[in-house]
C-alpha cells in the first residue's frame, strides 16, 4: 500500500508508478492468482524455488531484490517457467524504474513481453503495459506512457479481466493521475469515478482516490481541494498509511498557504515532514519546500523563505523540474531579492521564468495562429465551393448554361442595384465622415494645446517645486543632525511630516496634470502605474490586465484614453462602493478595446449620467469623437461593466518608443 | 581613505542639500558637481568618483542612457540614482542601464547617507516604498496567471464559444463587430493559456467557467 500510494501523487510532475511489486503482492495473497497447478506439478522443485525467491524479493531493499529476482529469472529460464521469467522481469523493470534507471527498466520490460504474453496469466499483460508506463511516464515521454495506459485497458478487455477490480481501477487512477498532471482535471475526474465505482468497497482504494479527486480539483475549487485532503489526511490516518497522511498534510498545507494562511499552512506541512522518509518521492520534497518558502514569504520571514525556496530550486533543477513549479519557485523568490533589494538577483529569477511565461511572444504567436486559423478557414471554403462546382460540372451541361445564363442576369441586375445604393451610401458615408473629422479637428486642437499647457506646468510642478521641497526636506533633515537639540524637538519633526504632506500633494497634482509615466512610456504603463498607485491606496483593488502590442498611437489620443480609464475609475471609487475592479486593454488588428469592470451595487440605467455627473457626458463626447463605441451594462455577478472600443487606425504614430528613448537619451 | 561623491543634477536647491550632508560627514569627500549629462561625461575625464548620484531628467540627456555610458566607460563608479520619480518603470530601467542604487529625492540626511555607504560597499540599494511596489507586481503577475478572472463580455463569448458559434455568429449574436470578437478570443486564450478552441473549453471546463 505505502508503495502504492506515493507514486499516485502528482501535481506538477509526474510519478505514476503504481507498478508490478504491489499487485504482484496482491497476487501472493489473493488466491486464484497463484500459478496453475499443472506448472508446479511439471517443474516442483524449481518453481517453488523461484516462487519463494520472488516472494523474498518483496521484503527487502532495492538492491537485494534485483540479485533474488535476477536468481528467479535465471532459474526460470532453465525451467522454461515462463510465469516466473515474467514475474521477475517485471519485478526489475520495477526496481530500476524505482531507481531512476529508466533505460534498463524498459529494456527488461521489453525482454518480459514475449514472456508475459507466453504464459497462463493473462493479467501480466496489463501489468506490463501498466508498468512499462510507469517507467515511460518518468522519463519525459508521456505521450507513449499514455499509449501504454489505454494498451493496459485494451488488454482487461480483450482478456476479461474487468472482474479484477484492483486491476481495472489502477489503470483508471493512473489514467487520471496523468490527466490531472497535463491539467485536464474534467477528464481525470471522469476515470476517477469509474475508478471509484469499481473499488467502492475495497476501502485501501479510497485514500488514493480521494487524493486524486483533491488534485483534480486544486486549480478550480481550493475548497474542493481542502475537503478532499481532509478526507484523504481521515483515511490515512485510520489505514495507518504513512505516505497518504504524508501527502495529505501537505496538500492541506498547500491550500492554506493559497489562501494566504501562511500559519497554519506551515503547521500541516511540518506534520507531514514529520512523516517524510528516504523512500518519499523526491518530487514530494522540491513541492513541499516550495510552499514552505512561499509560506514564510507570506509571513514576511525572507531568510527561512529562501532557505526553503533554494533547496527546492537545487533539487528541482537535478529532478528536472516541470515549468510550472519553477515558475513557482522563481516568481516568489524574484519577489523576495526584490524586497531585499538584491534586484540583480530578482530580475535573473525574473528572466528564468518569463522564458517559459512571455506574454508579448506570446500575443504574437497568438495572433498569428489567429490568422493561421483565419486563413485555413478560408482555404477550406474555398475548397468546398470548388468540390461544389466539381459536382455541378457532372451534370447535365445544358442546365449549366441556362442557370449560369440565368446567375449572370441575376448577378447584374444585382449588381446594378447595389452599385447605385452603394454610391448613395458612401456619399452619405463621406459627409458623416467629414463632419466627424471636423469634429476630431477641433478636439484634436483643443486636446494639444491643453495638453502643452498640462505638460508645462505638471514639468514646472514635479521638477520646479517638487525639487525645492525635496532639497528643503534635506536640509532640515541636515540640520537635525547638526544642531542636535532639534532630535527630541517635536515640533521640528511635526514640520518635517508636514513637508512630507506637501509633497505628497504636489506630486499627485503634477502627476494628474500630466503623468509622467505616459510622455516616457506609452499608455500601458501609464495605466499600469496609475492602476498601482490606486492599489496602493487601498481605496480599491484594480487588476489590470493587457493583451496585444499596443502601438504608439498619437498622444493627444493617449492622454484622452488616460483621462477617459482616470474619470471612470474615479466614478467607482467615488459612487461604486466597489472592493474590486478590473481593468483591460486589448489591442488586435489595429483594434482597441478597453474594459471597465467592479463589483459594486451597480446602477440604475436612468440614472447613469445624473449620478455620475458631468463626467461621464465628458467621457462619452470624447470617445464619439474618436469614432469609439461606449456600452455599459451590470454585470451578471452584480457591479457594472463598461466596454469602449476604438479602430486605431488613423490614431497611429510614426514614432515607436524605441526610437524615441534612444532619440531623447 | 574617504569615499569620493559627485553629483548630476540642474536643480541647484538639490544640489546645495546634498553638498551639505556630504560635506557634513568626514567619510564623504565631494568631488564633483554637474548640471546635464555632457558636463558630467566632460568632468569624468578629469576626476573619477567612487560614487555618482544621477538625475534622471537632465535637461540634454535621459539618466538611463548616462547610466549605461557611464557604466560602460568607468565600470568602477557606483551610479545611485536619485530622482523625483517614483514608479517602478524608471526604476527598473535604471537598474537594466547599470545603476546599483534608486532613491527618490524625497529623502532625507540618513537615508542619503546610508544609501551612499551601501552602493560604495557594492550592495544595492533600492528605497523601501519601491521595494515593495516592485515585489508586489511580481506576485501579482503570478497569481493572474494562476488564476485569471474574466470580463462579462469574454464569458459571454465563451458561453457562446462551448455552444458551437461561430465568431460571425457570436458577433451578430452580441451585436458587436467580428473583429471585437476575435479581439476578445485573443485575450481568452491568453488568460486560459490555450492555443486552439478545444484547448480553450477544456481548460474553462476546468475552470468551472462554463457549464459542462
Amino acid at each position: 500500500m505505502t508503495s502504492v500510494s506515493h507514486n499516485i501523487r502528482m501535481e506538477a510532475f509526474l510519478m505514476l508508478l503504481l507498478v508490478g511489486l504491489p499487485i504482484l503482492s496482491a497476487y501472493a495473497q489473493e488466491k486464484s492468482y497463484i500459478p496453475d497447478n499443472y506448472e508446479l506439478k511439471n517443474f516442483k522443485t524449481d518453481t517453488a524455488e523461484i516462487n519463494r525467491l520472488i516472494l523474498q524479493s518483496q521484503n527487502t531493499s532495492t538492491d537485494s531484490s534485483i540479485v533474488f529476482l535476477q536468481t528467479a529469472y535465471k532459474k526460470s529460464i532453465l525451467a522454461k517457467y515462463n510465469y516466473g521469467a515474467a514475474q521477475s522481469l517485471l519485478g526489475l523493470g520495477v526496481m530500476y524504474g524505482h531507481s531512476g534507471a529508466y533505460d534498463s527498466s524498459l529494456n527488461y520490460y521489453k525482454r518480459a513481453y514475449y514472456y508475459c504474453y507466453n504464459c497462463p496469466e493473462k493479467q501480466f499483460r496489463v501489468l506490463l503495459w501498466q508498468d512499462m508506463a510507469s517507467s515511460y511516464a518518468r522519463s519525459g515521454n508521456r505521450n507513449i506512457a499514455f499509449i501504454c495506459l489505454y494498451k493496459a485497458l485494451e488488454e482487461i478487455k480483450n482478456n476479461d479481466l474487468q472482474n479484477n477490480r484492483t486491476l481495472t481501477a489502477t489503470i483508471y487512477l493512473n489514467i487520471a493521475t496523468m490527466l490531472t498532471a497535463d491539467g485536464q482535471d474534467n477528464k481525470a475526474l471522469y476515470y476517477l469515478r469509474k475508478a471509484e465505482a469499481l473499488v467502492k468497497n475495497r476501502n485501501i482504494y479510497l485514500p488514493l482516490l480521494y487524493l486524486n479527486m483533491a488534485n483534480a480539483y486544486h486549480a478550480s475549487n481550493i475548497d474542493s481541494y481542502l475537503v478532499y485532503s481532509k478526507k484523504e489526511l481521515a483515511l490515512g490516518k485510520k489505514y495507518g498509511s504513512r505516505e497518504i497522511s504524508m501527502l495529505a498534510y501537505f496538500s492541506i498545507g498547500d491550500a492554506y498557504v493559497d489562501s494566504k494562511i501562511p500559519a497554519k499552512g506551515i503547521q500541516y506541512i511540518d506534520s507531514g515532514i514529520a512523516l517524510v522518509t528516504t523512500s518519499t518521492n523526491p518530487v514530494h520534497i522540491v513541492q513541499y519546500n516550495a510552499r514552505l518558502g512561499e509560506a514564510y514569504y507570506q509571513l514576511g520571514n525572507f531568510k527561512r523563505a529562501k532557505y526553503f525556496l533554494d533547496i527546492a530550486g537545487s533539487e528541482g533543477k537535478r529532478l528536472g523540474l516541470t515549468d510550472d513549479e519553477r515558475f513557482y519557485i522563481d516568481t516568489t523568490l524574484a519577489a523576495i531579492y526584490t524586497r531585499e533589494g538584491n534586484f540583480q538577483k530578482a530580475l535573473e529569477k525574473q528572466q528564468e521564468y518569463s522564458k517559459s511565461h512571455d506574454s508579448f511572444l506570446k500575443a504574437q504567436k497568438d495572433s498569428l495562429i489567429n490568422k493561421l486559423e483565419v486563413t485555413y478557414r478560408t482555404a477550406e471554403k474555398d475548397k468546398e465551393i470548388a468540390s461544389q462546382l466539381e459536382g455541378i460540372k457532372h451534370r447535365n451541361s445544358l442546365i449549366i448554361v441556362v442557370s449560369i445564363i440565368a446567375c449572370l442576369l441575376v448577378m447584374l441586375i444585382v449588381s446594378m442595384y447595389f452599385i447605385t445604393k452603394n454610391r448613395k451610401q458612401l456619399q452619405e458615408e463621406k459627409i458623416l465622415n467629414l463632419e466627424q473629422e471636423k469634429k476630431i479637428t477641433e478636439l484634436k486642437g483643443m486636446l494639444q494645446g491643453e495638453e502643452k499647457e498640462r505638460k508645462r506646468l505638471a514639468r514646472e510642478l514635479h521638477d520646479g517645486i517638487m525639487g525645492q521641497l525635496s532639497a528643503v526636506k534635506l536640509s532640515l533633515s541636515f540640520l537635525k543632525r547638526k544642531y542636535s537639540v532639534l532630535n527630541n524637538a517635536n515640533d521640528f519633526s511635526e514640520v518635517l511630516s508636514n513637508l512630507d504632506e506637501a509633497a505628497k500633494d504636489l506630486r499627485n497634482t503634477a502627476h494628474n496634470l500630466m503623468p509622467a509615466t505616459l510622455s516616457y512610456h506609452g499608455l500601458g504603463a501609464a495605466l499600469h502605474t496609475f492602476c498601482d498607485k490606486i492599489n496602493q491606496s487601498n481605496e480599491l483593488q484594480i487588476h489590470f490586465y493587457m493583451y496585444g502590442e499596443l502601438p504608439k498611437l498619437q498622444s493627444y489620443f493617449e492622454l484622452s484614453i488616460y483621462r477617459i480609464v482616470q474619470e471612470l475609475i474615479q466614478n467607482i471609487i467615488k459612487h461604486a462602493k466597489a472592493t474590486e475592479a478590473l481593468l483591460q486593454i486589448n489591442f488586435f488588428d489595429e483594434q482597441l478595446t478597453i474594459t471597465i469592470e467592479d463589483n459594486g451595487s451597480g446602477f440604475n440605467t436612468e440614472t447613469v449620467d445624473k449620478a455620475a455627473g458631468l463626467g461621464l457626458t465628458n467621457v462619452r463626447e470624447r470617445i464619439s469623437a474618436f469614432h469609439g463605441t461606449f456600452t455599459i451594462g451590470r454585470r451578471n455577478e452584480g457591479g457594472t461593466a463598461i466596454e469602449i472600443v476604438f479602430d486605431t487606425n488613423y490614431m497611429k504614430n510614426e514614432e515607436s518608443y524605441v526610437n524615441k528613448s534612444s532619440n531623447n537619451g | 581613505m574617504s569615499i569620493k561623491v559627485a553629483i548630476t543634477d540642474d536643480h541647484p536647491l538639490i544640489i546645495k542639500g546634498v553638498k551639505d550632508v556630504i560635506n557634513a560627514n568626514p567619510q564623504f569627500e565631494l568631488c564633483g558637481v554637474y548640471s546635464s549629462g555632457a558636463d558630467l561625461l566632460n568632468g569624468l575625464l578629469q576626476q573619477v568618483p567612487d560614487v555618482l548620484l544621477l538625475d534622471i531628467q537632465l535637461p540634454d540627456k535621459m539618466g538611463n542612457e548616462l547610466s549605461r555610458i557611464v557604466n560602460k566607460r568607468y565600470p568602477q563608479i557606483a551610479i545611485l540614482a536619485l530622482t523625483n520619480m517614483d514608479t517602478i518603470y524608471y526604476l527598473k530601467e535604471m537598474l537594466q542601464h547599470g545603476c546599483m542604487g534608486y532613491l527618490t529625492k524625497h529623502t532625507d540626511e540618513a537615508i542619503l547617507t546610508q544609501a551612499i555607504m551601501q552602493v560604495y560597499n557594492g550592495e544595492q540599494f533600492i528605497e523601501d516604498g519601491l521595494k515593495e511596489q516592485l515585489a508586489d507586481s511580481i506576485l501579482q503577475k503570478r497569481n493572474q496567471l494562476k488564476s485569471p478572472q474574466l470580463t462579462q463580455r469574454e464569458k459571454e463569448i465563451l458561453q457562446l464559444i462551448a455552444r458551437e458559434y461561430t465568431n460571425q455568429q457570436i458577433a451578430d449574436k452580441l451585436f458587436i463587430a467580428l473583429r471585437t470578437v476575435e479581439n476578445h478570443r485573443l485575450s481568452i486564450s491568453q488568460k486560459l493559456n490555450s492555443k486552439n478552441t478545444a484547448g480553450l473549453i477544456k481548460t474553462a471546463l476546468r475552470m468551472g467557467l462554463i457549464e459542462p
